[in-house]
């Protein structure tokens, strides 16, 4: 039982490493093909393989740990520069991953006879054989270095020395004084910093006490084609000083100035084409964006500006240009913030290799065996919404694997496969983005719902909700359908903070159960945050901004087919009687005159669906949600203020907040 | 005793910029009116820059500090399910701001604006607030000795508003609190 468990954490590990490995491995064809191998790249995959062939010989699976020793003793040569890197390295790799799938497979299903590695053996051999590179002598004539400090460079560290000495890379020796309490943090921050510029070939601790009690003082060999001063101007530093140890000075002065102002060219001669992207402190584009979102509302007063002029002076040339050059303006507006908005997009998948390896993680913990499916994961969604996203996805697939995946057993006794699997799929919806978390497990179980809800008193002991209102309650704050606390679960937070988060980025969930068969949660988010549709409504003398990812449908209907019941308004839509919501009756306006055919709204909130009854649609309209001050912060039923082009800001209505005061009142007075 | 006697000699140069902005504002919208000039920028310890507005035919005095800009009026957008005294927001240059009506909050009859009505933003740190004021009038420096306790004429909550008065020739100036003032919730 003891080996089962450690060979079912051995699995899971190994799963993670291949799957780091392999897209390891596929950045190192890619530099392969644009002639920049980094050393640090090469040395994660060897590092990786040596972890591997580490907790395989552990575990005592031979077989795996022996073809490892042979990879990692491949991958050793070649860090060490005493094989060239090719594609026939990469492909080896290639065929070694795949291997080594099937060996974990076998492992799995017990066996040991499928797998042949030694073809793939035999390649290794060969690369570490016939390929080796001619030895390379390992003095530095060139260099001002001393016996005690080439004595204590590892065989690595004297091959790395070599290739920036081939290189023509300029060599320092930098010598950093640092606090004995903070040295290691720092020393990593510089390494960090210097990496970035060229290469920290070894750091090297010394034994000065110069620099005084409470002091440490490393020496660090630095390769690199910056000059000394730039060195320093980078690290910005004061305890830091440079020596060269290039003993001739070669380079003329033409060649000095060159490099200052292409520092990085030498060192990497296609980093030109690789490093077309930029990256941008994400306030910026945020910044960008509000400028935008001002300039959509010039565009706004332009338009009704030229509108205006056309009503009062008939089609006049001017009246004429200027609409041309409003819908001009409005064209190429629209290009420019789709442009920048598409700058703030990053692929869902991002998030999909995080919760993987939660889930993995979660499925061990658990004992229960889950598959993951993906799709979709080049879906776009906004950088800010998708760091946002990742707890309430980790939330409810946390749930989907403590309460509905079941175990092997009662999986197989249900006539269902043993293994579970939740599925995650996010696609494109209109101007929403989809995200589901489907689970094959039991789906929520109505019963235990409602037995909960009575313990805690979050329903009368005499209703009988319907399952739309279980499955609402399961969102209602204090309620956790698990009998026992777990590890997993148990944590305080349940779905109503799951709830509020996604509500917080303008966003809805919903489920849909069967017993038995599974459970899907659905979240529904705009793709950005910045510039939101809206429906403009008048209501009395005033306007409001609605926006459109809250709305399913307006409707217009005759005031005479307003029904009461308990004197609440309501409204038979379709196959449906909703409650009605008055803007004017939630915000206490003075209502004078009342719409003989005012026009619904028809929002819909988790499950619930409500109309909002306005005297007038007045059209739609990109807007920018901002911010009234902390005082009018937390107002019910408005989500902030924006402009629309008219001498007065107009609010922004929170449809889910309003409508939930009216429907979840109603739900709990039962 | 008063401040008016003592002209602070302090070179123009050396008025901060929001300062200068604000009186040019000043001058541009009150052209009609006389404007105090002497904005020092460092002002001493001892002494105070007040902006002075009208309130239902009484002077209130503000410290220019606390003051943004101020702007003519325009119309606020109603805001629900807030204080009565509270007309609503007004967006300046893109910011959304929250606008006290000056004579509600002191309890006096609202009147309809008119050209010299005003808005004075203030500003705390990130937060700004605005109040609609009848008119502003100009910026007097005076020392802080020379303010003197409010009359006890004044009872109950307004006089907690009230941080003291001070004569500017055959003026009254009713000082402000502000902190209290803007309080609400």
């Amino acid at each position: 039982m003891e080996r089962e468990s450690s060979k079912r954490d051995f699995i899971s590990e190994a799963e993670e490493i291949l799957e780091e490995l392999t897209g390891d491995i596929q950045s190192l064809e890619t530099s392969i093909q644009h002639n920049n191998v980094r050393p640090d790249l090469i040395n994660k995959i060897f590092r990786q393989f040596h972890s591997m062939k580490g907790i395989s010989g552990m575990l005592g699976f031979q077989k795996i740990s022996g073809f490892t020793h042979e990879l990692e003793n491949m991958l050793d040569n070649l860090r060490l520069g005493k094989i060239a890197v090719s594609q026939k390295v990469v492909d080896v790799l290639f065929q070694s991953m795949d291997l080594m799938h099937g060996m974990i497979a076998e492992l799995i299903d017990e066996q040991t006879d499928r797998i042949d590695p030694s073809p793939v053996l035999k390649k290794v051999n060969e690369l570490i054989h016939e390929d080796q590179l001619p030895a390379q002598q390992v003095t530095f004539p060139e260099l001002d270095l001393d016996e005690q400090t080439l004595r204590s460079l590892t065989e690595y560290e004297e091959h790395r020395l070599q290739e920036n000495v081939n290189r023509r890379a300029q060599l320092y020796n930098v010598r950093l004084v640092l606090d004995d309490a903070t040295f290691d943090h720092e020393l990593r921050e510089i390494s960090d910093l210097l990496n970035q510029h060229g290469e920290v070939i070894s750091t090297l601790p010394s034994f000065e006490s110069a620099a005084g009690p409470g002091k440490m003082v490393f020496r660090l060999i630095y390769g690199t084609n910056l000059t000394a001063e730039n060195i320093l101007r980078k690290v910005e530093r004061s305890d830091v000083t440079i020596g060269n140890i290039r003993k001739e000075i070669s380079k003329t002065a033409s060649q000095e100035t060159e490099e200052e102002q292409e520092p990085e060219r030498a060192l990497d001669t296609s980093l030109k084409s690789l490093s077309r992207t930029v990256r941008v402190d994400i306030q910026k584009l945020d910044e960008v964006i509000n400028v935008i979102g001002e300039l959509v509302i010039t565009r706004a007063m332009v338009a009704n500006v030229s509108r205006e002029l056309m009503a009062a002076e008939g089609h006049s040339r001017l009246g004429v240009t200027l609409s041309r050059v409003a819908v001009d303006l409005e064209k190429k507006l629209n290009e420019l913030q789709r442009n920048v908005i598409e700058t703030r997009l990053v692929p869902v998948g991002q998030i999909y290799h995080k919760l993987g390896r939660m889930i993995r993680k979660l499925s061990r913990e658990t004992n229960k065996q889950v598959d993951l499916r993906f799709s979709g994961e080049d879906t776009e969604l906004d950088k800010i919404m998708i760091e946002e996203l990742s707890d309430p996805l980790m939330h409810i697939i946390r749930n989907a694997i403590d309460h509905g995946i079941e175990n092997a057993d009662e999986r197989r006794k249900a006539g269902k496969p043993e293994r579970g699997t939740i599925r995650l799929s996010a696609f494109q919806r209109g101007n929403n983005v989809v995200i589901q978390v489907h689970d094959d497990g039991r789906g929520i179980q109505i019963k235990k719902v409602q037995e909960q809800a009575r313990k805690r008193g979050l329903l009368p002991p005499d209703r009988v909700p319907d399952e739309k209102e279980c499955i609402e309650i399961l969102f209602s704050p204090g309620f956790s359908s698990s009998d026992e606390v777990t590890e997993l679960s148990g944590r305080g937070v349940g779905l109503d903070v799951v709830k509020k988060n996604i509500s917080g980025l303008k966003g809805f969930i919903s489920v849909q159960t069967q017993e038995g068969r599974g459970t899907m949660f659905e979240i529904t988010l705009p793709i950005t945050l910045a510039i939101i549709q809206a429906l403009i409504v008048r209501v009395g003398q005033n306007k409001y901004a609605i926006p459109m990812s809250s709305i399913s449908e307006t409707v217009q209907i005759d005031r005479n087919d307003i029904r009461t019941v308990d004197r609440k308004e309501v409204y038979g839509l379709r196959d449906r009687t909703i409650p009605l919501i008055r803007i004017s009756e939630a915000f206490h306006l003075p209502e004078k005159v009342r719409s003989e055919t005012p026009y619904l709204v028809i929002v819909k909130v988790g499950e619930h669906s409500a109309g909002l009854v306005v005297d007038e649609l007045t059209g739609q309209q990109e807007i920018v949600i901002k911010s009234m001050g902390e005082k009018l912060k937390n107002i019910p039923g408005i989500a902030g203020a924006t402009e629309i082009g008219e001498s007065k800001p107009v609010l922004v209505i929170d449809a889910e907040s309003m409508v939930e005061e009216a429907t979840h009142g109603r739900i709990r007075a039962g | 005793m008063n401040g008016d006697d003592s002209k602070l000699p302090v070179p123009a140069t050396s008025t901060t910029v929001r300062q200068a902005e604000l009186l040019q504002k000043l001058l541009a919208e009150e052209s009609d009116q006389e404007v105090s000039l002497a904005v020092p920028v460092s002002i001493p310890e001892d002494q105070m820059s007040v902006l002075v507005f009208e309130l239902g035919g009484e002077h209130y005095g503000i410290d220019i500090h606390d003051v943004a800009e101020i702007v003519r009026y325009k119309e606020p957008a109603a805001v629900p399910h807030t204080v009565d005294f509270l007309d609503g927001i007004i967006s300046v240059r893109g910011r959304m701001i929250p606008v006290i009506n000056g004579r509600k909050r002191l309890g006096h009859e609202p009147v309809q604006p008119d050209k010299r009505t005003r808005i004075i933003v203030l500003q705390d740190g990130s937060e700004f607030q605005g109040i609609v004021v009848d008119a502003t009038s100009q910026v007097v420096s005076l020392f802080k000795k020379d303010i003197e306790a409010t009359p006890p004429v004044v009872t109950g909550f307004k006089a907690e508003f009230l941080e003291g008065v001070y004569r500017h020739k055959n003026q009254l100036i009713i000082l402000l609190h502000l902190q209290r003032f803007l309080q609400y919730v």
